[in-house]
């Protein structure tokens, strides 16, 4: 059974947010009033390497910067950075802590 | 027309001077609307913006949700489709150095509230989660559906030189109410086009003269010794005020160009059809905007409120065409870490 963490995420961007994963999962972001998808999860499953998927829609050569923290650790000292083309940005990765 | 030139002017340099003292200025994308800060291109996110042209400052809070697990099939995804959000805008006939400066400004105040639905003919993304693209180009496509209803106090002046002394200033409270049915798209991230119905109770102040004028209030000593004279500054409007039940059809288009410089830009053409008591009136401009990256950005507009010489005055076209500045600023994390 895979180990439980505190899970942070905020997603800057002035784009819209259309799909966002964490290890596969699809999770809802809300956008809160300084632009900024945010969410925490109290219990959240990982093995291994943290995986993320960000998907984006709008106009080009807007930005997108993804941080991500656990257990109140920050494990995205330089952001991940991601930019629209062609009116989206799809970017899959993943993150050792 | 010239003290408002200078007035835009001098706007201009104080907005880029005190954003080149913030250094890492948020970044700013654009947000298209006439010189009545009417648009049928909606902008998707928060912002605070102002319109030198009908002299308003103006807020904007946008909620959004990304889509989430299905909950009756894990395979799948929910894709939360809707958004709402809030409007809301102070403005000042007579100009924005009066919502700055004078004290004696006549403000008025309007909020709207809006619904929507986006990739409502253009899905972005499928069932299970991947990006749907178009066109050999693979590109995206979105469309966004806004219904829009909202309400407008002001309270003005006005100055009949016709009538007897005391009865050449009153007061007039406006109430005003708005609806509007909005769908655009933005088709490859550069090229956005919309189109617009909306109801609207309006007045002409814009339309009538501005008058200002000192009223003195005398008031003599009983014993005859001294006299104590009160003075107030008036901004009053002259004319004939009316107000109306005005329907406009707007249509916007924007072409979004991305070079390989730090520097983008836009071009904005829009045309509106506004009819009230039976006479269409056609208004046209073109907006051109620069979006220096990570530095303050902005537009300049220039309309024709008459196109068609239906309601003004004069027969040159030169002398009805109007020139505003409008600028954008995202909102800025409010006490929340940001990257």
């Amino acid at each position: 059974m895979a180990k439980t963490y505190k899970v942070s995420v905020e997603l800057n961007t002035e784009a819209t947010l259309q799909l966002f994963r964490l290890e596969g999962y699809a999770i809802a972001l809300t956008r809160t009033l300084d632009n900024v998808y945010r969410i925490t999860i109290s219990h959240f499953p990982i093995e291994g390497e943290l995986d993320y998927y960000v998907h984006c829609t709008g106009w080009n050569k807007t930005p997108w910067t993804l941080k991500i923290s656990v257990d109140d650790k920050d494990i995205t000292p330089e952001p991940i950075r991601g930019e629209i083309e062609k009116g989206y940005s799809a970017v899959r990765g993943s993150l050792k802590f | 027309m010239k003290k408002k030139t200078y007035l835009i002017l001098l706007l201009s340099l104080l907005i880029l001077f005190c954003l080149s003292q913030t250094g890492q200025a948020q970044t700013f994308k654009p947000i298209f609307e006439d010189g009545e800060g009417r648009t049928s291109i909606i902008a998707p996110l928060g912002f605070l913006g102002i319109n030198t042209e009908n002299s308003s400052i103006r807020f904007q809070y946008f909620y959004t949700k990304s889509a989430a697990l299905n909950p009756n099939n894990s395979q799948t995804i929910k894709r939360n489709r809707f958004y709402w959000g809030v409007n809301v805008a102070g403005s000042a006939a007579g100009g924005l150095s009066n919502l700055f400066s004078y004290g004696s400004f006549t403000p008025g105040t309007s909020a709207s509230l809006f619904l929507g639905h986006r990739s409502l003919f253009f899905a972005a993304l499928d069932k299970e989660g991947a990006p749907v693209l178009h066109g050999k180009n693979d590109i995206a496509i979105e469309d966004w559906l806004t219904f829009r209803v909202g309400g407008q106090i002001a309270n003005y002046t006005l100055f009949d030189a016709s009538r007897a002394f005391e009865e050449q200033i009153s007061s007039e409270r406006f109430r005003g109410y708005l609806t509007q049915l909005a769908y655009n798209v933005l088709i490859g991230g550069a090229t956005s086009i919309g189109v617009s119905w909306d109801v609207a109770r309006e007045n002409n102040i814009d339309d009538l003269t501005p008058v200002n004028f000192k009223q003195q209030t005398v008031i003599p000593d009983p014993n005859g010794q001294t006299t104590r004279i009160f003075e107030r500054e008036v901004n009053a409007y002259a004319g004939g005020y009316a107000t109306s039940i005005v329907n406009t059809y707007s249509l916007d288009a924007v072409r979004y160009f991305t070079p390989a410089s730090e520097i983008n830009y836009a071009l904005h053409l829009y045309g509106r059809l506004k009819h009230a008591d039976d006479q269409p009136v056609y208004r046209a401009g073109v907006g051109f905007y620069l979006f220096p990256k990570s530095k303050i950005a902005g537009g300049l507009f220039v309309e024709s409120n008459d196109l068609t010489n239906e309601i003004s005055d004069t027969p040159h076209f030169s002398k009805r065409i109007d020139m505003g500045l409008t600028v954008k600023f995202i909102l800025p994390g409010l006490g929340v870490p940001s990257p």
